[in-house]
C-alpha cells in the first residue's frame, strides 16, 4: 500500500512539506491497516444509510446573531462584507 | 455536592461571590495548564450579580451561583472559543451554544474555558496547540482527552463541575483518568448548536462531576430539544425498572487490558452480584469492530466539517496571494499535526475508489453494531466494561504512535457509534494510586437506569 499524500493534501487544500508527507504516509498506512478489518466483515444486505429520517421545521425567521456580528469574526472584512483575494483574473 | 452547596447558598451560609471567588483564585493560580482562559473579574462579577439577583428574587435553581468550566469548543457569546487550535485563537463566539444558554438561565457562573486536544482530536490533551494539561492526581501523567482540561478543572477543585464533549470517549476517558463521573448522553438529547463540530453524527456535550447525582442534575439542565440542531431529539423519560441483569461483552480483555483494570472491574462485578444482579458474558461480535468503524466515519466527518476553516469566515488567514494559496497556507500552518492527519485520512476514505470499501462498509457495520446492542438491551439493563484499558498514561508515552493512542478509546467508542448513553463512574485506584473507572452503556434514553447503577457503584467500598 502506498498513499499519495500530496494528492490528498491537494484535495484537502492543506500545504504539506515533502518531509512531512513521508511521515504522514507511514502514519496513514498504519491507520488504514488497522481499519482494514472492516473489509473482512460481511455486510451484504445491510443498508449503507443508517436509517435516519428527515426532520423539518417551519420556515420562520428567528433571531440569532446579526449578519454584522458574523462578518465581524471573519479574518478580513470591509463594509460588512467578507474580503477574499481576487478570484477572477 | 451541588445540592449541599445549593442549600448553603440558599440559607445564606455561603455567599455566591465568596464561593466563586475561591474557585476563580485557585483557577488563576493553577500551573497545570488546565484553563485556556479564566474570564476577567469584571465578566465573572457580572455573572455573579445575575446569580445573586436570582437568589434574592427567589428564582434560584440548584446551579445558581455554582462555578462551572466549559471546554474550549463550546460557544459562549462574546468569549473566545478556540478549540485549542491556532486556527481559532482569535475567534470570538457571536452567540451562546444551547448548553451554555441553559447553564446561564439556571444561574450558573461560567468561570473559564478549558484546554483540550485540538478540535477534540486526541485522548490526552497532548494535541492542544498550547501544550498538554497535567493530571492533577499525578502531574507526570495526562488527564486524558480530548476534554482533559474540563476533567482536570473539576479534579483540581478549580470548578465544581464542567462541560466537555464526547465523540469517541472524550468525556468518559478523562473522567476515569481523573477519578470523576463522566456522562455521554444519548445522541441528540443535548443540542450541538454552538459546539464546534468535529464528527457531527458522534458529537455529544456532557458533564464532568464528582457524583452521579450531580451528573444527573447537569444533564437535566442542558438536555433540551432545540430547533437550531436538526438532530436534536426530545428526551424520553422512562421510569427505570431494573431487570437486574447486566451483560459483559465476551473477549473484553483479549487485547491485553492492564491487570489492575481487570481486577477492579471484577471487584465491581462481584459487588453487583452481591446486590442480586445477574451478570452474563454475551457474544457481541461487532463490539470490537466499533473502533475500526470509528476511525473511518470520524475522520470522514472531520474532513468535511473542518473544510469551513479556510481563512475566509473564522479565525486567521495566512496568505492573500490567491484563493488557493490562502486555503492551503492557512490550513497547512494553523492546523496541528493530528488534525491534518485526520483530515487527510478522511479525504482518503471518502475519495473515489475507496468510498465503498471504507465509508459505506463502516456505515453498514454501524447499523449492525447498533442492532446488536439494541437486541442485548431487550434482556439486560446495561453493558458493563472498564472505561479504559489502562490508567492514565505518562505524558509523551503514546504521543508518537497514533494507533496505540486510538486504542485507549477501545471501550468507549461503541456507545458513540450506536448513539447510546454511557456513564463512567470511579472504580477505585491502582496500587500506584491512579484512579480507574467502570462504564455502563445503556439503550437510547436509558440514562435513568445508568444513574441508578452509577449511584450503586458509588456506594461500593472500592
Amino acid at each position: 500500500m502506498s498513499i499519495d499524500i500530496q494528492k490528498l493534501a491537494d484535495l484537502a487544500r492543506i500545504r504539506v512539506s515533502d518531509d512531512e508527507a513521508e511521515a504522514l504516509a507511514g502514519d496513514l498506512e498504519n491507520i488504514v491497516r488497522f481499519v482494514d478489518i472492516v473489509q473482512s466483515r460481511d455486510v451484504s444486505g445491510v443498508p449503507t444509510v443508517a436509517g435516519e429520517v428527515n426532520v423539518f421545521r417551519d420556515d420562520v425567521v428567528a433571531p440569532l446573531a446579526t449578519v454584522y456580528d458574523l462578518v465581524e469574526v471573519a479574518p478580513e472584512s470591509q463594509d460588512h462584507f467578507v474580503k477574499v483575494p481576487k478570484i477572477i483574473e | 455536592m451541588i445540592a449541599e452547596l445549593h442549600n448553603k447558598i440558599a440559607n445564606g451560609e455561603v455567599k455566591i461571590a465568596a464561593l466563586v471567588g475561591e474557585y476563580v483564585a485557585r483557577a488563576r493560580a493553577d500551573t497545570r495548564n488546565i484553563f485556556r482562559e479564566v474570564y476577567s473579574d469584571r465578566d465573572i462579577a457580572a455573572q455573579v450579580a445575575v446569580a445573586e439577583a436570582m437568589l434574592a428574587e427567589g428564582k434560584s435553581t440548584a446551579l445558581t451561583g455554582i462555578p462551572v468550566a466549559i471546554k474550549d469548543n463550546i460557544l459562549f457569546a462574546g468569549h473566545v472559543a478556540g478549540a485549542s487550535s491556532k486556527m481559532l485563537e482569535h475567534y470570538t463566539a457571536s452567540y451562546d451554544s444551547t448548553a451554555v444558554a441553559q447553564l446561564r438561565a439556571a444561574g450558573a457562573v461560567i468561570i473559564g474555558r478549558t484546554n483540550m486536544d485540538e478540535f477534540a482530536m486526541g485522548s490526552s490533551t497532548e494535541n492542544s496547540a498550547y501544550g498538554v494539561t497535567k493530571n492533577p492526581l499525578d502531574e507526570m501523567r495526562v488527564p486524558g482527552g480530548s476534554s482533559g482540561g474540563s476533567a482536570a478543572a473539576v479534579a483540581a477543585h478549580l470548578a465544581v463541575v464542567s462541560l466537555g464533549s464526547d465523540t469517541g470517549g472524550s468525556i468518559r476517558q478523562p473522567a476515569a483518568f481523573c477519578g470523576l463521573v463522566g456522562l455521554l448522553p444519548t445522541y441528540g438529547t443535548v443540542s450541538r448548536h454552538g459546539l464546534i463540530a468535529m464528527a457531527s453524527s458522534l458529537d455529544v456535550i456532557g458533564p464532568f462531576t464528582r457524583t452521579v447525582e450531580d451528573a444527573e442534575l447537569l444533564y437535566n439542565t442542558i438536555a433540551v430539544q432545540d430547533s437550531f440542531d436538526s438532530t436534536s431529539v426530545a428526551r424520553k423519560k422512562e421510569k427505570s425498572i431494573l431487570k437486574k441483569k447486566i451483560a459483559v461483552p465476551k473477549g473484553l480483555f483479549d487485547d491485553g487490558a492492564d491487570k489492575e483494570v481487570k481486577q477492579k472491574f471484577d471487584t465491581v462485578c462481584g459487588k453487583l452480584l452481591e446486590k442480586g444482579f445477574v451478570i452474563e458474558e454475551i457474544d457481541l461480535s461487532h463490539f470490537v469492530d466499533a473502533l475500526a468503524v470509528y476511525y473511518i466515519l470520524q475522520p470522514a466527518e472531520v474532513s468535511s466539517n473542518l473544510a469551513r476553516l479556510d481563512g475566509v469566515r473564522y479565525g486567521d488567514r495566512m496568505s492573500d496571494k490567491s484563493v488557493l494559496d490562502m486555503y492551503k497556507e492557512t490550513r497547512g500552518q494553523l492546523f496541528g499535526k493530528e488534525v491534518r492527519r485526520r483530515i487527510l485520512l478522511g479525504t482518503y476514505v471518502l475519495s473515489h475508489g475507496y468510498y465503498d470499501a471504507y465509508y459505506n462498509k463502516a456505515v453498514a457495520l454501524r447499523s449492525l453494531i447498533r442492532a446488536e446492542l439494541e437486541k442485548a438491551f431487550e434482556t439486560y439493563d446495561a453493558i458493563i466494561t472498564p472505561t479504559t484499558p489502562t490508567p492514565a498514561f505518562r505524558i509523551g508515552e503514546k504521543a508518537h504512535d497514533p494507533v496505540s493512542m486510538y486504542l485507549s478509546d477501545l471501550y468507549t467508542v461503541p456507545a458513540n457509534i450506536a448513539q447510546m448513553p454511557a456513564l463512567s463512574v470511579p472504580s477505585g485506584k491502582t496500587t500506584e494510586g491512579l484512579p480507574l473507572g467502570v462504564q455502563f452503556i445503556g439503550p437510547q434514553h436509558g440514562e435513568g437506569t445508568l444513574f441508578v447503577l452509577g449511584k450503586m457503584v458509588e456506594q461500593f467500598p472500592l
